[in-house]
């Protein structure tokens, strides 16, 4: 019977690149098993999700190596650091304006605690009656 | 233009653990895990994606090599990897680089008598 962590291991080895997972994915997935049966399965799922990242990184990096002084290959995929890269942008970018913004315009600064937990009046147009005194 | 430094780059903790586990005699991957187990007291245990990461560049570098196949039982079909005359060397570099740090560690810490007292 195949055990969920096996499978989340064989899917952790389907992510590596083809050409190690077809040298080395294998034995990969029979340490796995041996690791298993004393009960040591479980940590590897790290180390496979680790080597997975390292092997997609590197094989990226080795693709992207110039093969001459003048070709240079450009990859127009776009990869998990691109996006990693402009969310890190992104956030530094709004974060500035933000800052920037709260110094220019005075009324902005408030204190937190004011701005968490300031009442908002969606019907502020609609008059409400004030209470009447039960008369005896 | 740009010169090639001789000093030898140090070796990662991973690898030089393997070029050890190798050293006595051929192994294979799970053999390779044991015998580092076991020489560490089990204080630095590698999993199967260190330890192909490392071997991979290892063979990249030609420190280790596939063994050949008559070299085991016919029916063992397992892939078994040999160190290299290059590896050997690589290693024990490594083991005097290591030996030299420790001796100026002792040194600077007072547990042992400078050379040219």
């Amino acid at each position: 019977m195949t055990s969920p962590l096996r499978i989340a291991y064989q899917g952790l080895l389907r992510l590596h690149p083809y050409d190690f997972r077809a040298e080395f994915g294998d034995e990969m997935l029979w340490i796995f098993d041996e690791e298993s049966r004393r009960g040591k399965a479980a940590r590897l799922l790290f180390d496979g999700l680790r080597s997975t990242v390292i092997q997609n990184v590197r094989s990226r990096e080795q693709q992207l190596e110039p093969a001459g002084p003048i070709y240079i290959e450009i990859d127009s995929s776009l990869p998990s650091e691109r996006f990693a890269q402009a969310s890190l942008v992104t956030i530094c970018c709004v974060l500035s304006i933000s800052l920037f913004m709260s110094m220019v315009v005075p009324k902005v600064a408030a204190p937190i605690s004011k701005l968490l937990f300031t009442r908002i009046r969606i019907f502020s147009s609609v008059t409400v009656p004030p209470p009447t005194k039960a008369q005896p | 233009m740009k010169t090639e430094s001789k000093i030898p780059q140090p070796i990662s903790t991973a690898s030089l653990y393997i070029l050890l586990a190798l050293a006595r005699e051929d192994l294979h991957g799970y053999g390779i895990i044991q015998e580092i187990a076991r020489q560490s007291e089990d204080g630095y245990r590698v999993g199967p994606g260190t330890l192909y990461d490392n071997l991979k560049k290892l063979m990249d570098q030609k420190l280790v090599i596939d063994a050949p196949r008559s070299a085991r039982a016919k029916d063992d079909d397992r892939r078994f990897y040999r160190i290299t005359s290059a590896g050997k060397a690589a290693l024990s570099s490594e083991v005097e680089r290591m030996h030299s740090i420790v001796l100026e560690a002792q040194l600077r810490l007072g547990k042992r008598e400078p050379r040219n007292a």
